[in-house]
């Protein structure tokens, strides 16, 4: 090539949920000059969730996403338990919880072997016909993939028989649950979580041997640039343990110490958004630490959530084995918090574990089969509910007016406040493997994993919160300069 | 490895592909419902298009011949104009177009988007200032960047591009799932024009009781726990039911919720919301008709609220009366 | 894009759907006895009120009718018994629907007019002829027109 390549577009991207591109911009030395992450998908959410029943918002704001539908469901759920003064009944959260879990082990499964896994699993250089779940599957053997599809089965099975249905459940109403489970359900539930609880095991193995075992993952481990030095976000129980279905929000510097420990409806105090004209997504950051570009550090309000940031935000995972799991971990790193991107995935499969040892709990509690399924509901008005999806922090907030119609709604979701450090990652990775204007499929794909780490949601993305929020945005002219910041 | 019945008849590998355009990702998850079976299709077919699960860029697409693949499954609805473009794109290299799931066959959910007008609804989403909002075009730090046209009206697949199959559902279910892939497999899809759900509506198949009693109270269904035997319509709660595809098997009532409407109308109904309209007017009632019972009739419709949004919950973008209008406080632009 | 005004006033176009049993006959009437209303109705018979179903108002309102009109027997007097009882709560619901999606519900109208009532069905069409106008042309067109263009 007698001209340097001076634009390459990646896109689509692949392997996530929803639609993006990845810019990359060389300078005259086949060098990184610029990387940009675009969201090109819109569906507007916010907009026609206006005049909606409120007890249909769990069935519509899960249609947000597909992969992770029971996220919004119970978020949505719980936003009515709070408009209705309506906590449920023990059985009902407990089902609600049941299920939760074993959506939070089978969206994090999906992850490791389906998505960002292959990566790794089948090796970050092997051919794009086989970076994928059948390429995963050629690879481990024909027993191992079907142990894989068998649990991602149960995962799917349990949300199924606790919700209704194994994508987009149906079970959530203000104050309850719509339907128990039977004695039959329930041993089949108490199988399916054990061996979720000895699979997730497995995988974590698979994990320290394909993965920890593998000089290209330990590499970008260690590497530092790959290491961003951000606040962190992630729910947690009174003692402080990881929690997915409730707590409060806890969030901490990059240091690791305290930055603050609010209740859902606070947080949305502390977040500002803004946008770029380039992509459909906003990009939160934190309000008073304040927007200092796509950096990270004490002084930028970039923050991330997810598996890697609730590891760092609680004091101890919350079930035993997880937990043995956890600490060495820490100890891989030297102590929390940890900063390198690419332990998402580690962080992710401790998780799985944990969700596993959770449903596993949750099934041997006689609460579930016995007792009231819905509370008593009081008058409609405005509440919030967050819960940890899979990706990170979700907040529903709704007001409905005395009908019991959706008045005004705002959702902060999971990968939206990923936005600006997945756009970091990017850039840094592009910078670390981009050069001598190399960019062939291999060195794109690298690119791409940056991004994977985080297993985002992209149809959840673009739904951040309109409205109540502090607004900035930068107003560029033709030459790119800023003309005017315009903040409301 | 492979079983030696999943072997297409061909003796050549299928090739198909998935895609999704504004989609939730519901309908990529619903094909991996079906468990090992997905092996046998891996056995059968080569994946030349699955943006979430494989690393087909837009490149790749483009360089395939026409009519190369076998069979796309296309998921989500057209919202903006690279939908629009990927979609005419898909059906150039196709042989045979699915579409695939509810957003696809009639807008889905997203099509309630079509209640407001474009700038409404970036107003709400971005705010007033319209220079705030994303643009088409922009550049950043020299560099000049794109984004697709949110179009004015989400449409489904079949207005972009002809369509050969329907596989409705939000998302499909298991069963209906398992049976298009036995048929591509076996290398016997059914004729052009074949939607893979029942003909008839989901009443036929629900197990409750129905007695098609007067609905004398509506019920939402956080209000009352519904009695598990008896239709959820006799008990007033408003189940869609009456217009509504079956082959899903009645989940959402034996989960004791009703049906929304996912898999679209029956065969013979051009508006899935009138039908339902049309039906409940019928269904509404003290148990006397007469002059006497307007007052009561009217205190029970007035019980209802967001017809459209329960209605036309997943049939907004194909509904008679296609979009919003707000005509008295409509300013043009 | 401005619904661009024309020099000649609006005229509506209303699509009346009339039961054969009272009210097509009250048209009639109005007919035979020489009552003068305004030209810009469409009558459709039908056998019964009951017979006109939500698709039918909507259809006329999407394909641009700027009024729709349904006549029925007066409650009590239905050929059929019953069928304008349920006439009755569909007009609810359609009017309803309408009010959501931004249509003005006096767009449609339900009216009892009987046989002998030809009086009766001349200022029926005169009122609504004028409410319409007031109204406005619908705001159907306008709207299909840019939702199809898209570059």
């Amino acid at each position: 090539m007698s001209e340097t390549v001076r634009h390459v577009s990646i896109d689509p991207i692949t392997r996530l949920e929803g639609h993006g591109r990845i810019e990359l911009f060389l300078d005259e030395n086949g060098g990184l000059e610029d990387a940009f992450f675009q969201i090109p998908e819109l569906r507007g959410f916010e907009r026609f969730c206006l005049g909606r029943l409120g007890e249909d918002m769990p069935q519509i704001t899960e249609r947000i996403c597909g992969v992770c539908p029971e996220a919004h469901h119970f978020a949505s759920t719980k936003t009515l338990d709070a408009c209705y003064g309506a906590p449920p009944p023990p059985r009902a959260r407990k089902l609600r919880e049941l299920l939760y879990n074993a959506y939070t082990f089978s969206d994090h499964l999906l992850h490791f072997y389906y998505l960002g896994g292959p990566d790794f699993l089948v090796g970050p250089y092997a051919p794009p016909q086989e970076r994928n779940i059948l390429g995963v599957i050629g690879k481990v053997g024909l027993e191992l993939g079907s142990e894989v599809i068998k649990h991602r089965g149960f995962g799917q099975r349990i949300i199924e028989i606790v919700g209704g249905r194994p994508i987009h459940p149906v079970s959530g109403i203000p104050g309850g649950q719509s339907k128990g489970i039977s004695e039959e359900e329930r041993a089949e539930i108490e199988a399916m979580a054990a061996s979720a609880v000895e699979f997730a095991q497995a995988t974590l193995g698979i994990f320290r041997s394909n993965l920890l075992g593998d000089e290209t993952f330990k590499r970008f481990v260690a590497q530092e640039s790959l290491a961003l030095p951000t606040y962190y976000m992630g729910l947690v129980d009174g003692e402080g343990s990881s929690n997915y279905y409730d707590g409060d929000v806890r969030i901490v510097g990059p240091d690791g110490s305290e930055y603050a420990q609010v209740g859902a409806d606070e947080v949305l105090n502390l977040i500002a958004e803004r946008t770029e004209p380039w992509t459909y997504v906003k990009i939160p950051y934190l309000k008073d630490v304040g927007w200092k570009g796509f950096t990270a550090g004490t002084d930028s309000g970039v923050y991330r959530v997810g598996p890697l940031a609730r590891l760092n935000v609680c004091k101890q995972v919350g079930t035993p084995l997880a937990q043995a799991e956890f600490e060495a971990y820490l100890d891989y790193f030297g102590g929390g918090p940890v900063h390198a991107t690419f332990a998402y995935h580690w962080a992710r499969l401790i998780e799985m574990l944990s969700a596993a040892e959770r449903v596993a709990a949750l099934i041997a509690d006689p609460d579930l089969m016995d007792g009231p399924l819905r509370a008593p509901l009081g008058e409609p008005g405005e509440g919030v509910g967050v819960i940890e999806a899979a990706r990170g922090t979700l907040i529903h907030h709704y007001t409905l007016d005395e009908r019991g119609l959706i008045e005004a709604v705002n959702l902060i979701v999971a990968t939206t406040h990923n936005v600006a450090a997945i756009s970091l990652s990017i850039k840094e990775m592009a910078r670390e493997v981009v050069q001598d204007g190399n960019v062939d499929q291999g060195i794109l794909n690298l690119v791409e994993m940056s991004f994977r780490n985080y297993d985002p949601c992209l149809a959840c993305a673009t739904h951040a919160l309109p409205g109540q929020m502090p607004l900035v945005v930068d107003v560029h002219g033709p030459d790119g300069a800023m003309r005017q910041r315009i903040e409301r | 490895m492979a079983d030696a019945k999943a072997q297409p008849q061909r003796g050549n590998k299928l090739k198909i592909g998935v895609y999704w355009a504004a989609s939730c990702g519901g309908c990529d998850c619903s094909l991996l419902e079906v468990n090992e079976q997905i092996l046998d299709v891996a056995a059968a077919a080569d994946i030349y298009l699955w943006p979430c699960a494989a690393d087909v860029k837009y490149a790749d697409l483009e360089g395939y011949r026409n009519g190369e693949l076998d069979i796309v499954l296309f998921n989500g609805a057209i919202r903006t104009a690279e939908n629009r473009e990927i979609a005419e794109l898909i059906r150039a290299k196709t042989k045979a177009l699915v579409a695939f799931g509810s957003c696809a066959h009639t807008g889905g959910v997203i099509g309630l988007a079509n209640l407001a007008s474009r700038d409404e609804l970036f107003t709400t989403v971005f705010g007033e200032d319209t220079a705030a909002w994303p643009q088409l075009s922009a550049t950043e730090n020299g560099h000049e960047l794109h984004l697709p046209e949110f179009l004015h009206k989400l449409t489904p697949l079949s207005e972009a591009v002809e369509v050969d199959y329907v596989v409705p559902g939000c998302p499909p279910p298991r069963g209906i799932v398992s049976e298009l892939f036995s048929a591509l497999i076996a290398g016997e899809l059914p004729p052009i024009g074949t939607v893979f759900a029942s003909p008839k509506n989901l009443c036929e198949e629900c197990p409750r009781e129905r007695k098609q009693e007067k609905i004398t109270r509506i019920l939402r269904p956080h209000q009352q726990e519904p009695d598990p035997e008896k239709c959820l319509l006799d008990q007033g709660f408003i189940c869609m039911g009456p217009a509504t595809r079956g082959g899903c098997g009645a989940v959402c009532p034996a989960a004791n919720m009703p049906c929304t409407g996912c898999a679209g109308p029956t065969a013979n109904v051009t508006d899935q919301g009138a039908a339902m309209l049309n039906t409940l007017a019928s269904l509404i009632g003290t148990g006397e008709e007469g002059e006497d019972q307007l007052e009561a009739e009217d205190a029970i419709l007035a019980q209802l609220d967001d017809v459209v949004g329960t209605f036309y919950r997943f049939g907004s973008a194909t509904s008679l009366f296609r979009g919003s209008y707000h005509e008295r406080n409509r300013t043009p632009r | 894009m401005p619904i661009s005004e024309s020099t000649a006033p609006f005229e509506p176009r209303i699509v009346a759907f009339l039961c054969r049993w009272c009210s097509y006959a009250g048209a009639d009437l109005a007919g035979v006895s020489r009552l003068e209303y305004p030209p810009n109705v469409v009558p459709m018979r039908v056998n019964c009120s009951g017979r006109v179903d939500a698709d039918m108002v909507l259809t006329a309102i999407e394909k641009g009718a700027d009024g729709v009109l349904i006549g029925g027997c007066h409650p009590g007097d239905c050929h059929y018994v019953s069928g304008n009882y349920k006439t009755r709560r569909r007009v609810a619901l359609i009017q309803r629907a309408l009010s959501e999606i931004g249509i003005d519900p006096r767009r449609v109208r339900l009216e009892w007019i009987s046989a002998s009532e030809g009086n009766k069905f001349q200022q029926t069409m005169t009122e609504f002829t004028q409410q319409i106008k007031d109204l406005g042309p619908s705001p159907v067109p306008a709207a299909v027109a840019e939702a199809t263009s898209d570059g």
